[in-house]
């Protein structure tokens, strides 16, 4: 197996196992909070309305990532010899998807800090507030680390120069960019 | 012989609101209960977070009532018309107001006083009965609403499910196909929603122009307006 793969699949289930299910569980954590919250209040309502989107759109974008993000770009390190019959992900263009649902995502942690300056005083802004630091501080540099280790592997992993699905790939790509 | 409209015994709008239930006594001392006002378009008739100060019913005129969001954006609630009551949630609360009415054209609204209407419900039961009706159906408008709302939010999924499968599995030499075939199910699995909902939702891009269904099949025909759906192009 190529040593890149390897490194790759590490890095994933690292993501997966640590950032990803500390904020799986920060999510279950900030929903009891406004629970404990509940008191009717229009601006707690609307907050908590925010966070439900925040999460559903989290979730869909672990739920790309782990059915076909990560196991194209497996996919495309793992596979030497290029079948004729299949087609090659497009690793680029996946990572531009993914990068506008990480978009939507600070958007929607940008909604939720101003939401907080206007919600109830008495409102518990301690686990939501740990929320957004774990996107802000994490999350997002942690993909963006993720998307800058793929883009240079696929351009500088040596054993997998001559692979024409990297080839192909990127070839994809820049058609798509053009 | 000449009846003023904004007397109540001779409102119009009076008999297709809460109040169609009053006889005419009660209907007398709601009319020494209220006064009217008129608004130009455009002007505000209560402001958000303000404390009510009686019920609004409206005789003549469209009215929006609105909030902002987290965003600034102007987020419209509903609209009312002639023989709608304003402000009951906050008057019943005894809250602030939690959205704005502004008049969307030239309006005649009269206010009922707080105290006169808080005693009226309280001590006539078919008035009570009616306010709750009213409430139920502004419930019901308020559920369909953000039904509505989810139900944008899946059709941006299902566009956007549609965009990471052509990324992963490319398309087929027609350069349109997607080259995979995932049953209603597992397209439903992608975006998180019911079957039902992602066989309604492919049906309605199908009736778009943006794809064409063929068994398991799909043909993007439209790429821009399936990445416009999406909500993707930031």
């Amino acid at each position: 197996m190529c040593a890149t793969s390897s490194t790759l699949k590490t890095e994933i289930q690292q993501m997966l196992a640590g950032l990803y299910s500390t904020i799986q569980f920060q999510f279950i954590v900030v929903d009891a909070s406004f629970v404990f919250n509940e008191n009717g209040n229009e601006k707690n309502n609307q907050l908590f309305g925010a966070f439900i989107q925040l999460r559903n759109e989290f979730q869909s974008l672990e739920m790309y990532e782990s059915k076909l993000v990560f196991p194209s770009v497996i996919k495309i390190f793992e596979q030497k010899k290029l079948d004729k019959n299949k087609t090659v992900p497009n690793i680029l263009e996946l990572l531009e998807l993914t990068k506008s649902k990480e978009n939507k995502l600070f958007q929607l942690i940008e909604n939720i800090e101003l939401g907080l300056k206007t919600s109830d005083e008495n409102f518990d802004k301690n686990e939501i507030e740990k929320l957004i630091s774990i996107f802000k501080t994490d999350f997002f540099q942690q993909k963006n680390d993720w998307k800058k280790l793929v883009e240079d592997k696929l351009n500088g992993c040596k054993c997998l120069q001559s692979n024409e699905l990297i080839s192909l790939s990127k070839l994809q790509t820049t058609l798509v960019k053009t | 012989m000449h009846h003023d409209s904004q007397t109540c015994q001779f409102c119009n709008a009076r008999t297709h609101s809460v109040f169609n239930v009053l006889d005419n006594e009660q209907v007398a001392e709601l009319n020494q209960n209220k006064s009217c006002s008129s608004y130009k378009k455009g002007q505000i008739i209560f402001n958000e977070n303000a404390m009510p100060n009686g019920l609004y019913c409206v005789n003549l005129g469209k009215i929006k009532l609105s909030t902002l969001g987290f965003d600034g954006k102007e987020q419209i609630l509903r609209l009312a018309k002639s023989g709608d009551v304003l402000g009951y949630r906050a008057l019943l609360a005894n809250e602030r107001y939690h959205c704005s009415a502004v008049a969307l054209e030239d309006c005649s609204i009269c206010i009922i006083d707080k105290k006169y209407f808080q005693q009226s419900i309280e001590n006539n039961h078919k008035l009570l009965f009616e306010m709750v009706k009213k409430i139920s159906s502004d419930l019901k408008t308020a559920e369909e609403h953000i039904v509505s709302l989810s139900q944008k939010n899946v059709r941006e999924r299902v566009a956007e499910a549609l965009l990471f499968l052509k990324a992963t599995y490319g398309l087929m030499d027609d350069e349109q196909t997607i080259n995979v075939s995932l049953s209603r199910e597992e397209i439903a699995d992608y975006v998180g929603t019911a079957t039902e909902t992602a066989i309604r939702l492919l049906s309605e891009f199908n009736q778009d122009k943006i794809i064409e269904l063929s068994g398991k099949k799909i043909k993007i025909i439209n790429l821009q307006k399936l990445i416009k759906t999406a909500n993707l192009n930031d």
